[in-house]
């Protein structure tokens, strides 16, 4: 286990410097420098570019950045009254992550149960609900969805809140919206995967045993169907963190999504990059946490050779 | 009718046919290869069919959509705004009193072919990378999969925009985005396929002719995966039209005035409250045709699937 742990710290490590080279790489490619836009005399402009250090060889603004990075220091936004990105993250990062957190509750909480009863009653509404479910699920976009949400219950039935975050009536039109592609993921998942389970020969053992159908269903079926969830997890955290992007957008929550977008739109270069690196580490972050997860639900893949 | 009895049949009621080890050996049906297969069975999926017609229709609006309506796709036009469906403007006007119904297949041919353009790339380029790294092995396969890992944890979506950003908006950067991190899924994928083949006979055979490595991944392997590679690339497709659709959604993608699925929806979401068909339509053709990329996607993976008959 301390083997299967110490491999995958370092590929996410590792992970994380190529995506902090890439970016750095990629504020290299940009084109002008910061500057070019302010109205500055030369000297000035020499100045500044000193000043931050952008007169040094490229290997040592590198370490630089880095060294900067790890201290927490984000850089400053261009369009934000030179506002530290940090400060930014830090304070819109908590309405993203509620958010998040709600979306992926809700998440679970419909689309596991909607892939069991597609499983255990085939052939029947439910199953074609679920399946019905997952395939709009999955073919409409999120900003699609958040739209129609917020102009039928919202404008026209007046039913919820149209925009913002100030309590719960707040959250359930963007929760709905966010959450609709992730039930789809979900139930899809689950419901295959039970599927496949119940032709095991565990499961036909816990049946010879004489074990209640409501006992082999919850303690063998479900136990073992729900570890290949596990493992979109981490897709889905970057599917959800992306789809808050433009649901943050379009009900007007203050979260990170939004302001990564407008940074985007304003070509705010220091906020884009600052929350990129944000962005990656706190997805790599997931995925180890995944990984290690699965490593303690699942012993086959912490002793095997999980390389090939 | 009477209960059978064995004891009421005699020797003379038989005769004997013969052999004809001819005959036995005959085949009556033709031999199908692998690809009449998969078509035969996805000939009997409904749903796939229709979804496949759905497509193709798509594809034939976005060809001659343009034309139909008789209006210029940019021409903005102060007399005709947010004019809701009618004879002159089939789907209606925007808020420049552009004609929706051009615009609409403009986008459509954007939109389809950004998808269908990248999801190509990341295929050939994901297969090139899998296949050689799943066959040739030892060090080529660890420094191409190493850098598979590595990719694969970044997100995809993050590159994706910052690629737009250092390039600028445009079709030729929207493909560019998606091909820089999209082709790892399909690498991963095929090696998995390699390294399962590479080892049977028809590879052992092909070596002893005297096959070079390149020949055997490129004549022999990757065309035995190419039913997997396929599956992925129609699953892959929606995938690149939702993407394309996000970047422009938010502002990087395609830009104004010309035109494309997600540029539509996204002026359409910015005057819901008046003009909610704006955001109606496209949305509508936006899921139309992901929905049927999914089922046809859905339909391609089990015809071409040996195992499911």
């Amino acid at each position: 286990m301390k083997k299967y742990i110490f491999h995958r710290l370092c590929i996410s490590l590792i992970t994380l410097l190529a995506l902090v080279t890439i970016v750095f790489i990629l504020v290299r490619l940009l084109p002008g420098d910061p500057f070019i836009s302010d109205k500055l005399t030369p000297e000035a402009r020499a100045n500044m570019m000193a000043y931050h250090g952008f007169d040094k060889p490229v290997y040592v603004q590198y370490f630089r950045y880095l060294g900067n990075l790890l201290r927490g220091d984000f850089g400053i936004s261009l369009k934000y009254n030179n506002m530290p990105v940090l400060k930014i993250i830090r304070d819109s990062f908590p309405y993203s992550a509620d958010l998040g957190i709600r979306t992926i509750l809700f998440a679970l909480l419909v689309g596991l149960p909607l892939g069991i009863m597609a499983a255990l009653k085939r052939g029947t509404w439910i199953e074609y609900a679920c399946i019905i479910i997952a395939v709009i699920g999955i073919s409409l976009p999120d900003f699609v969805t958040g739209s129609l949400l917020q102009y039928v219950f919202g404008l026209k039935l007046k039913l919820f809140p149209v925009a913002l975050w100030r309590g719960f009536r707040y959250t359930v039109l963007p929760v709905l919206a966010l959450s609709f592609y992730t039930i789809a993921v979900i139930s899809r998942l689950m419901r295959a995967s039970m599927l496949e389970v119940v032709h095991q020969d565990y499961i036909k053992t816990a049946r010879a045993k004489g074990l209640s159908p409501f006992r082999v269903v919850w303690r063998h079926q479900i136990r073992n169907a729900i570890l290949p969830v596990v493992t979109v997890v981490g897709p889905i955290t970057a599917a959800i963190l992306t789809g808050t992007f433009v649901i943050e957008l379009i009900y007007a929550i203050p979260g990170m999504g939004k302001y990564y977008v407008l940074g985007v739109q304003n070509l705010d270069y220091s906020m884009i990059l600052g929350l990129t690196v944000f962005y990656g580490a706190f997805l790599i972050a997931a995925n180890f946490l995944v990984d290690l997860l699965y490593g303690i639900i699942d012993p086959r893949i912490r002793t095997g050779n999980t390389k090939g | 009718m009477k209960p059978y009895d064995a004891s009421e049949l005699q020797d003379h009621m038989f005769s004997h046919v013969g052999k004809d080890s001819e005959k036995m050996e005959e085949i009556l049906r033709p031999s199908l290869t692998y690809w009449q297969d998969a078509w035969l069975k996805l000939q009997k999926n409904k749903v796939a069919m229709a979804s496949m017609g759905v497509i193709g229709l798509c594809c034939l609006l976005a060809l001659i959509g343009p034309y139909m309506g008789g209006h210029d796709y940019t021409k903005v036009n102060a007399e005709a705004i947010d004019q809701v469906p009618s004879l002159k403007h089939w789907f209606g006007t925007d808020s420049l009193g552009r004609d929706l119904w051009t615009r609409l297949w403009m986008g459509a041919r954007i939109s389809l072919s950004i998808g269908f353009i990248a999801t190509l790339m990341n295929s050939v380029i994901g297969s090139i990378a899998g296949g050689v790294s799943g066959y040739l092995g030892g060090r080529v396969d660890m420094i191409i999969m190493r850098t598979v890992d590595v990719l694969y944890g970044i997100p995809y979506i993050i590159i994706a925009i910052l690629v737009m950003v250092v390039l600028g908006t445009g079709m030729q950067s929207l493909i560019l985005a998606m091909v820089v991190v999209g082709w790892i899924k399909t690498a991963r994928l095929v090696r998995g396929q390699v390294i399962q083949l590479k080892h049977q006979e028809f590879v052992l055979a092909a070596k002893k002719l005297g096959a070079g490595n390149l020949r055997i991944i490129f004549r022999h392997l990757i065309p035995n995966t190419l039913g997997v590679i396929i599956t992925d690339l129609t699953m892959a497709v929606p995938y690149a039209i939702f993407t394309e659709a996000f970047l422009s959604y938010i502002g990087l993608g395609i830009q104004p005035p010309q035109s494309s699925w997600g540029l539509l929806a996204r002026a359409g979401a910015q005057c819901l409250r008046t003009a909610p068909y704006q955001m109606f339509i496209p949305a509508f053709f936006i899921g139309i045709t992901m929905l049927s990329l999914n089922l046809f996607g859905d339909g391609l993976r089990d015809a071409l699937d040996p195992r499911i008959r």
